[in-house]
């Protein structure tokens, strides 16, 4: 009951009902942005740019839908050389629609896995012969050996990138994967957005008491120090995990509602080819969200020690801009890139995190970023929750005036 | 059912706002009084473990009431001074978070929430948000928050404070009528408050109880007499400047004063039976506020 009630606290509040409102009419704007933001060439060669494109796109694209061989990834590069020196850069819109457009996935792939470590060059891909694209999981080996060296600092770093990547699975495996990636940069927005109304809400939850004066009521009740401190606790997360769950599966769900859910078992090295992270790309869309939901409990537990210790919501609603929104720019002037790294604003940057190898090392153990940033802030957000009862459990009236 | 305070002192920095406090109470209500900083509210906060004594102890049925934590709030209902409540929750689910906090169970929290806010002439505004209620009503909600766990030990500090003289009236009738079987301890600097319901009044000033007694025994403990007469009204501030004057009157003429004077003040003067007040002001002096009514 206790739960209930906390909980209905919140939601009643005018400010929070606004609040809650708002974000979720931007989670459907974001969703309206997400599935119009796309086109496609129809083999006429007419642009659509209806919220059935990005289907149409994948039906398009799933045309080579399958492992992408030597012979598959040979026949794609003779085709594209072919295409490129008929047309040049002006591919007529028809043949962009019947040809191009299905290939520009697997072509990114190709120019990426050329580049190596290098600069990314779109013309790569006219540069090697359709039998050299037939090896082009050899060049990718190749190019790992290069990474491994360039980036593990130690031989357990080096040992453990080896590993790393003869996990991945070759033949790569296509099918079109745009609605997911096109999703992975909305729900990051979104994310941020979620979190940051999440602390707000979290602050009010231990500081409405001195708010309202309501705190003498409070702490001379029976569990005024004890289930009803934790009855607060549990609201906070379990109003965190409503609205971020709620928040997500509304965004998410127009969306791939619309877009579809091709791709989902495409594996995340056709769009980052030397990425250390094996998933797939629906399993990259997932972790983002749970990076975001990570973010929400954290952003949860702060606001509410922080509110609890100094008595009020409005310091405790800037912790969460501070960690998730100020932390970047405070990253890019200051030298501690390792540091930086680490922070709790990652949980929001998953999506960039993943393309990049940063390799951290304590003793012989190594370890990757988004792991260890997941683990690290789960326990952390965890490990306030104690101290959050702790200093509410403490709480004094403040001395009267009379 | 015995409340025991011994030697009970609070320092707050350089300033002592209880000072060596001993008393003891059982059933029955107690009647509070004292100006404003006398260190009522600061009494009562400890009394409700909201603030710990620098030294001394209160204890219920002998057991210290920090010790017993949880179990002494079980049987403990506090309407503090500022109270505070949660605007946008109706009455009903007002009553049913402090309930739920109280450790109510929720079929037991739903009858004593009918039954409370009938008896507090609540009932038919239950959906009604705490913020759309007078201030008159936001009392009356305080009283029954405070009713809801059938406390032993009832506080109300100041309930009265920025009530109406028919809420007073009002408020003062349901208290009498809560105080059955019970311990109340009513703080307050308003004499009429506890003139007629508290068994015992204890009368404060500068942290400490100096005077406890009957309002019989308090009226007749005083050393000097209370005295009408009429006198020019151009005359009024020179009375008021030499005697203790518990009130003016305009009447034709002049003005009828009350005065507290060990003899006649003027010729004429008749005596007038004392009341709580005059004690009042007798003890507090010139301390003594005048609320909103004009009473003392």
């Amino acid at each position: 009951m206790m739960v209930k009630y906390e909980l209905k606290r919140i939601f009643t509040k005018r400010l929070n009902r606004l609040l809650l409102v708002a974000v979720l009419l931007i989670g459907v704007c974001l969703s309206v942005f997400a599935v119009t933001g796309g086109s496609y060439v129809d083999s006429s060669g007419v642009r659509h740019e209806t919220p059935d494109a990005a289907r149409r796109l994948a039906e398009d694209r799933n045309r080579w839908k399958g492992e992408l061989t030597g012979e598959v990834l040979s026949e794609i590069t003779s085709k594209w050389q072919e295409l490129s020196s008929q047309y040049g850069a002006d591919v007529p819109a028809a043949i962009y629609g019947q040809t191009v457009q299905s290939m520009q996935d697997i072509e990114f792939m190709i120019n990426d896995i050329l580049r190596g470590d290098g600069e990314y060059d779109d013309s790569a891909i006219l540069n090697i012969t359709p039998e050299q694209a037939g090896d082009l999981y050899a060049i990718r080996e190749g190019q790992i050996e290069n990474i491994i060296e360039e980036y593990g600092e130690t031989t357990e770093q080096r040992e453990f990138l080896r590993e790393v990547y003869e996990k991945t699975d070759t033949p790569f495996y296509y099918e079109a994967a745009g609605s997911w990636t096109d999703m992975y940069t909305y729900a990051t927005t979104y994310g941020i957005i979620l979190v940051v109304l999440i602390g707000f809400l979290a602050a009010g939850i231990f500081s409405d008491e001195f708010t309202f004066r309501a705190d003498a009521v409070f702490f001379s009740a029976r569990y005024g120090r004890s289930k009803a401190v934790r009855g607060k606790i549990l609201s906070g997360l379990l109003m965190a995990t409503a609205i971020y769950w709620a928040g997500m599966l509304l965004l998410s769900g127009i969306s791939f509602a619309v877009m579809g859910v091709s791709g989902f078992g495409t594996p995340y090295q056709i769009e980052f080819p030397y990425s250390i992270y094996n998933m797939t790309c629906g399993q990259e869309y997932l972790l983002i969200v749970l990076g975001g939901y990570i973010a929400a409990l954290l952003s949860a537990s702060v606001c509410m020690l922080t509110a609890a210790k100094t008595r009020s919501a409005s310091i405790a609603v800037c912790v969460p801009f501070i960690l998730f929104c100020a932390s970047p720019f405070i990253a890019r002037a200051l030298p501690f890139d390792t540091f930086f790294q680490l922070t709790p604003d990652q949980l929001l940057n998953l999506l960039n995190c993943t393309r990049y190898s940063y390799l951290y090392q304590m003793g012989t153990l190594v370890f990757r970023q988004v792991p260890f940033v997941l683990l690290f802030y789960t326990l952390a957000a965890a490990a306030l929750l104690p101290l959050v009862h702790r200093c509410y459990h403490r709480t004094g009236i403040r001395a009267p005036k009379g | 059912m015995e409340l025991r305070m011994e030697g009970l002192t609070k320092d707050f920095k350089d300033f002592r706002a209880v000072d060596h406090v001993s008393c003891v109470m059982g059933r029955g209500v107690y009647g509070l009084l004292g100006v404003n900083g006398a260190g009522k509210t600061t009494l009562m906060r400890m009394i409700c473990t909201l603030l710990k004594p620098t030294d001394g102890k209160v204890t219920w049925d002998g057991k210290d009431i920090f010790k017993m934590d949880a179990s002494y709030r079980e049987i403990l209902g506090y309407l503090p001074q500022d109270f505070g409540y949660y605007p946008d929750l109706t009455v009903q689910d007002y009553m049913m978070y402090i309930s739920s906090i109280k450790g109510l169970r929720p079929l037991t929290a739903k009858k004593r929430t009918e039954v409370l806010l009938e008896r507090v002439g609540l009932r038919k505004l239950k959906k009604r948000k705490m913020r759309n209620l007078s201030g008159g009503m936001k009392r009356r909600a305080g009283i029954a928050q405070a009713m809801l766990n059938d406390p032993k030990i009832l506080i109300l500090d100041e309930p009265t404070a920025g009530l109406d003289p028919n809420e007073r009236i009002r408020f003062r009738n349901l208290i009498s009528e809560l105080s059955e079987d019970r311990l109340v301890l009513l703080s307050t600097h308003i004499v009429s408050d506890v003139e007629f319901i508290a068994g015992e009044i204890l009368l404060m000033q500068e942290g400490k109880f100096f005077l406890t007694g009957t309002a019989d025994e308090i009226i007749s403990g005083m050393d000097q007499a209370v005295w009408r007469c009429t006198v020019p009204r151009k005359a009024v501030d020179s009375y008021l400047g030499r005697y203790l004057v518990s009130n003016v009157k305009t009447v034709p003429g002049g003005a009828e004063l009350r005065i507290l004077a060990d003899r006649p003040p003027a010729e004429g003067a008749a005596i007038e039976e004392a009341t709580l007040e005059d004690a009042f002001l007798l003890y507090f002096g010139e301390k003594a506020g005048v609320d909103h009514d004009g009473k003392i």
